[in-house]
């Protein structure tokens, strides 16, 4: 007998943002008493339990697809024309990989053709964002819905927000968590951290994530060794999330110079853990910050790195951000992002019980 | 705090930043600097292929040469059954081919390990040790255990009135000591998670290797410069080009203190493991000695570090 609900995913990975949104998705309905099954492009050799799309017969009352790059699974959906829920997290625009990456750059292009045909097949859009709810609606979706992204938010400040008041002096860690790609454009933070070493030059600036394309991370650490700042910039790679909690407790400040953030997860992260946020004012990066962070609408070098420079040294200003940081990141805790996307799905996965 | 006006605090910044642009021309030219920097490193890298340098290429090679029949093929409307048929149809042969290709491979694959082993111990038999460095894994020569409080204070004790630089410096005890004598000090760490130690304890240490950090510091800098940790576990070669580097970043009455363990001293696994790796604190001294350093061996109450090297300049730079 089919389950309820079918969730499809192009692959599950530990680790993987939309990966942990789909089994706290399927933990919620189970949890509603809802039969689950997750379908996937590739099965995982450590859970056998999910089913390969090529066995899918799109028969379940609700498929919930998850979009944000070409994949074989949506390929499925337009083929055997199932009509689904499409969680939408944004798709990178091409152009970003074309140099460094063509096959990924195929690949989201590819993406978007079938977001192109996913639309007709669509019963509900589900975004992360008022950005990304948007760009479904300009597609012709008109049952849209924002839900966050679902995940566990690590935190070690206490809710009122109160702590760390001591001064930076000349020194002050600068942190960014995230891939490093070309759409993340850790390239002008590094080079807004040249500048910024210009006014404090004990400061640091911490790179957490994995790279993709690794060609991209040659060129950072290029970048760095030519700015002359690359005993300063730490390439910590993919790390735990122990270890990421760690970082977030260690920065001064959270930075984010991307110009393409479908949500932006750390930048929640960072202000649950009471970290100043200073972005640049791209895609949903302001929705998700609102009035907790400095976003600024200019990034080059020397604006970003004035912004750093101020949050390090206005101790007050600091304070303020953790405050407001740590109180807006409560509208993503897992309890209440939970709620929204039961509101999202309950009309669709009750009818008929 | 008073209710803050975020969107004045961001008209306050790009107001500075434009007042800098205008007034300070280092800034904007910086500014255009670090812009053609970047334009010249991207289109330069952007479309090479850069091979994982850490991975081993044969493990590479074997991945990259094993197929996988499974991976779906897609389909396009209108086409599904005849895919649908021919896809059937190919599957079992293209599983065959694919299954033969990976024998292949995988033979291929076998005998390049094999030359690899025997080359191996070709350059083994002829003291040869490839890049100088040991592989992951092997106990105490991966990366040497945290100095004791002996020798962290017998080292900080060394340290002369002005900056000291400290290499190889693990998560900083070494740095912090220097410090608390009210003496400026920095360390250099190439293991990210010392590194990360560290900086939790708001100790100077920077991320980096030990020789590329030297060669980038300025001529002259220092007044002590530590060679500890790691260091003991390269060869002779890099040891000899530290120390001509480290004379060159000395101040004229500059010292440089070596805190390493003696190979003499390690297991026998190890030593075999280490062999040509790292030397003892008597060859430190006469390397020193030859360097135009007045050296000497000071006993230091540890059980791995027994003897420290203090160096003091004699003669300048060459």
């Amino acid at each position: 007998m089919s389950p309820t609900v079918d969730l499809l995913i192009p692959q599950m990975a530990s680790g993987d943002a939309t990966s942990n949104h789909t089994r706290l998705i399927q933990q919620l309905l189970e949890e509603k008493g809802f039969e689950t099954r997750v379908v996937v492009e590739r099965r995982s050799r450590s859970d056998g339990s999910d089913l390969s799309v090529e066995k899918w017969k799109g028969d379940a009352r609700v498929s919930i697809l998850q979009h944000s790059i070409g994949s074989e699974v949506a390929q499925f959906v337009i083929r055997k024309k199932t009509p689904v829920v499409l969680n939408y997290h944004n798709i990178t625009p091409a152009s970003y990989f074309q140099a460094w990456q063509p096959e990924l750059a195929k690949s989201v292009q590819r993406g978007r053709q079938q977001l192109a045909k996913l639309v007709r097949l669509t019963r509900r859009g589900i975004a992360d964002s008022e950005f990304n709810a948007q760009e479904l609606r300009d597609l012709g979706i008109d049952d849209v819905v924002v839900a966050p992204v679902l995940w566990k938010l690590g935190s070690s400040v206490p809710p009122d927000g109160q702590g760390d008041s001591t001064d930076i002096d000349g020194a002050g860690t600068v942190l960014f968590v995230g891939r490093l790609a070309p759409n993340k454009c850790q390239h002008d933070l590094i080079a807004a951290f040249a500048v910024l070493s210009r006014f404090r030059p004990q400061s640091r600036l911490v790179l957490v994530g994995q790279a993709s394309p690794p060609q991209y991370l040659h060129s950072l650490k290029s970048l760095a060794r030519r700015l002359g700042v690359h005993s300063r910039v730490v390439f910590a790679g993919k790390v735990s999330d122990k270890n990421l909690l760690q970082w977030y407790q260690l920065s001064d400040v959270l930075a984010c110079t991307s110009e393409h953030e479908g949500f932006g997860v750390p930048l929640v992260e960072a202000m649950a853990n009471g970290l100043p946020v200073v972005a640049y004012d791209a895609a949903a990066v302001a929705e998700t910050v609102q009035d907790a962070g400095i976003v600024i609408r200019d990034k080059r070098p020397v604006t970003m790195a004035l912004a750093l420079h101020r949050v390090l040294s206005d101790t007050p200003l600091r304070q303020s951000l953790r405050h407001r940081g740590v109180t807006s990141a409560q509208r993503f805790d897992i309890s209440v992002t939970r709620e929204q996307m039961w509101i999202a799905l309950k009309d669709l996965v009750e009818v008929g019980d | 705090m008073s209710e803050l006006d975020l969107r004045q605090v961001n008209a306050e910044i790009e107001a500075d930043a434009d007042k800098r642009r205008r007034q300070d021309r280092e800034i904007a030219q910086l500014e255009q600097d670090i812009e053609q920097a970047w334009a010249d490193i991207a289109e330069s890298e952007s479309s090479l292929h850069v091979i994982d340098e850490d991975g081993d290429p044969l493990e590479q090679a074997a991945s990259l040469a094993a197929l996988d029949p499974h991976v779906p093929i897609g389909s396009r409307r209108g086409l599904r059954s005849v895919k649908w048929i021919i896809r059937k149809l190919s599957y079992w042969y293209a599983r065959f081919l694919t299954d033969q290709f990976n024998v292949f491979a995988g033979a291929l694959i076998r005998h390049l390990r094999n030359v690899e082993t025997r080359l191996g111990r070709l350059e083994g038999a002829a003291g040869y040790l490839g890049d100088g460095t040991v592989p992951a894994g092997f106990g105490v020569l991966d990366n040497p255990p945290e100095p004791s409080a002996e020798v962290v204070s017998h080292v900080a004790g060394l340290a002369g009135s002005g900056p000291c630089l400290v290499l190889s410096g693990g998560e900083g005890a070494i740095v912090e000591a220097i410090g608390q004598r009210g003496i400026s000090a920095h360390g250099v760490e190439q293991d990210p998670d010392r590194v990360l130690a560290g900086l939790r304890r708001r100790i100077d240490i920077r991320a980096g290797g030990v020789l590329p950090h030297l060669v980038g510091a300025e001529d002259g800098e220092f007044a002590t410069i530590v060679l500890t940790g790691f260091v003991e576990n390269l060869p002779l070669r890099d040891l000899v080009g530290m120390v001509n580097q480290a004379s060159l970043k000395l101040k004229k009455t500059g010292r440089i203190v070596v805190a390493v363990a003696d190979p003499a001293t390690r297991a026998r696994v190890e030593a075999e493991l280490g062999s040509g790796l790292g030397i003892s604190p008597v060859t430190w001294r006469h390397l020193l000695e030859q360097a135009g350093f007045d050296a000497s061996l000071e006993p230091c109450p540890d059980s791995r570090i027994t003897e420290i090297v203090v160096a003091q300049r004699t003669a300048p730079p060459s």
